[in-house]
């Protein structure tokens, strides 16, 4: 019942209901072009990753023929062989996975502690510390990217995992703060009234009764938070310039391949970094939606 | 977690609850409001000081105030003034394409068919990808010689010679292109959410008076929409602005720094082999100045429609 409060109206489209002016299912005709149109919006969206897929598995008389070639042939291993063991695409996608991990669960426990006393507490202020918040989240990154810079430099941090887990934990955290407390907000206070009223106290009831009704909520936002900093490109690519330090975005941009043209091994790299994505749209992608519009709807 | 609770546990009991709520909200909020505070404001901050200085980092020995000399230097520079018009045109031409793909596909999934789904998770793909690596992956499509672009067209008979990201015209349609690819589905989902939310009943009514599609999308669908719509606007906008990853990644800002904007000039500036923190400082402060204005300029229209309506 919580989810269908805190789900922006896009659930509400589930239930059959009259569709959009200027487009209503008529004649057969205007039903076939409707389709088209969805075909030709679904490939769209798809065919730059269905190339990088295919030229993956190309080997590079195929990548490198002309006329262009659409499908490998033979297919190969190849290019994913290189990319993880001659090219140093397992390491980065190891800095991205620990960075990212840490990120995200750092930012979910802050998240959640404030979330909390902003969804459940009174105090003065709190309109104050909301706004505050928010206007974090206005700030453009490259704006703060030389004092960062200067920062992580003085404290010896330049190439090291924190350089990218200390801001991506708090520049996801006002969103994730938005995205809690808006979910926390909406459980019942029962519940853990009936926990105190055991013995329990405010942070023990917190910890054994929200935290756990509230899972939804918390992977709502972890997805989120986790999609953006395996992402994130602009702070990687400057607070980590040994090359053994790079994250996967990093790394495919700014690899320099023995050939010409690697694009073999970047397609090899690219469709790798994409796997986790591709997991998280097809197993949340309901989630993933309720939290990219979460924010701009309300 | 233990000890937080130890601590609160003991400064509870002694005044009321009231009380005792607060000061615990006091301590959940403070780490997240530390961090917000050394991580994002602080910056901000010591780039605004910065800009007013004369501060290479190479020359640490030498940093002194200078006054508005950052930005004299600043708006003598052709090459800021290029990357300055780039960064509007980037935008006003991004978002007006995002905005109208993005408002068709939202028209066209809000319907009820077989396989939306489908379509719906298709939509979230170039949205959930990261960004430089599309940018990446597109350059290699707009390969002169073996991308997929040029290839196809050779397969179907049509010119197919065509440098595009060789001159700075198609090097900027080559990167509108991908801009469009990658956020309408954004603009779409919001868009969506707000279509859902507006009554049925409405369009039933409209029916019963005979009003057709056309009449009915603006007089019904547009107005709704309205709050979704500016929403998705200034949230483009302020990001289009900002955008760093994408043109990195698809021109580096090339031929000749013709899709050189803002950001990308900020970081030329700062980390490139000037090393110019006072000077790339000064201009990151133009970068704010520029967002500032469009924020102003759509609360004002929005203010406008709002007290028409």
């Amino acid at each position: 019942m919580r989810e269908e409060t805190l789900r922006p109206p896009l659930a509400a489209g589930r239930v059959r209901g009259r569709t959009a002016a200027g487009l209503r299912p008529g004649r057969v005709g205007g039903r076939t072009a409707f389709y088209l149109m969805a075909i030709v919006f679904a490939v769209f969206s798809l065919f730059p990753m269905a190339w990088i897929l295919l030229s993956s598995f190309m080997p590079l008389a195929d990548l490198t023929a002309q006329p262009l070639v659409y499908l490998p042939h033979p297919p190969t291993l190849d290019n994913y062989r290189f990319a993880l063991q001659q090219a140093p695409f397992a390491r980065y996608y190891l800095n991205s996975t620990v960075c990212s991990l840490s990120a995200t669960f750092a930012c979910l426990v802050l998240a959640g502690l404030a979330g909390y006393a902003i969804a459940r507490l009174r105090f003065r202020g709190k309109q104050y510390v909301l706004v505050g918040i928010l206007m974090a989240s206005f700030f453009p990154p490259i704006t703060q990217l030389i004092p960062l810079y200067n920062v992580m430099n003085k404290f010896a941090l330049l190439n090291t995992y924190w350089a990218l887990i200390i801001p991506y934990t708090f520049h996801t955290l006002p969103m994730a703060i938005w995205l809690l407390s808006a979910y926390l907000r909406d459980i019942p206070r029962d519940l853990e009234e009936a926990a105190m009223v055991d013995g329990t106290s405010r942070l023990g009831a917190f910890w054994r009764v929200i935290v756990p009704i509230s899972a939804p909520g918390f992977i709502t936002a972890g997805i989120i938070v986790f999609v953006y900093d395996w992402n994130e490109f602009l702070f990687a690519l400057t607070f980590e310039p040994n090359a053994a330090m790079r994250t996967i975005p990093v790394g495919i941009a700014l690899y320099q391949g023995q050939f010409t043209y690697p694009w073999g091994t970047i397609s090899a790299a690219t469709a790798l970094a994409v796997v986790p994505l591709v997991l998280i749209i097809l197993i949340f992608q309901r989630r993933l939606i309720t939290g990219l519009t979460a924010g701009a709807v309300k | 977690m233990a000890v937080v609770e130890a601590v609160v546990g003991a400064r509870r009991r002694p005044r009321g609850p009231e009380a005792s709520e607060a000061r615990l909200a006091f301590w959940l909020i403070l780490p997240a409001v530390l961090g917000l505070v050394a991580v994002s404001a602080y910056p901000v901050i010591q780039t605004i000081l910065w800009s007013f200085q004369h501060y290479i980092l190479t020359d640490p020995q030498n940093v002194y105030f200078s006054g508005l000399r950052n930005f004299q230097r600043l708006v003598n520079r052709e090459a800021f003034w290029t990357a300055f018009k780039f960064s509007i045109l980037y935008t006003v031409l991004a978002v007006a394409g995002q905005f109208v793909v993005g408002f068709v596909l939202a028209l066209t999934a809000h319907r009820e068919f077989r396989g939306r789904g489908l379509v719906r998770a298709a939509m979230l793909f170039p949205w959930t990808m990261p960004t430089v690596i599309t940018a990446v992956t597109w350059r290699f499509m707009y390969n002169d010689q073996l991308g997929f672009f040029n290839g196809s067209l050779q397969h179907l008979g049509l010119p197919h010679q065509i440098i595009w990201l060789g001159t700075p015209t198609l090097a900027t349609i080559a990167l509108l292109i991908l801009a469009v690819w990658k956020v309408n589905s954004f603009v779409a989902l919001v868009l969506l959410a707000g279509l859902q939310s507006i009554p049925k009943d409405v369009y039933e009514a409209a029916d019963v008076d005979g009003a057709g599609p056309v009449r009915q999308f603006f007089s019904i669908t547009l107005p709704f929409l309205r709050a979704a719509i500016m929403v998705v606007l200034v949230l483009r906008t302020v990001e289009s602005l900002q955008a760093f990853d994408i043109i990195y990644g698809l021109t580096g800002g090339g031929p000749s720094n013709a899709t050189q904007n803002l950001p990308l000039y900020i970081y030329q500036q700062g980390f490139g082999e000037a090393l110019n923190f006072g000077f790339g400082s000064a201009v990151a402060v133009m970068l704010f100045i520029v967002i500032f204005v469009f924020a102003i300029a759509y609360t004002r229209l929005l203010y406008r429609e709002e007290s028409y309506a």
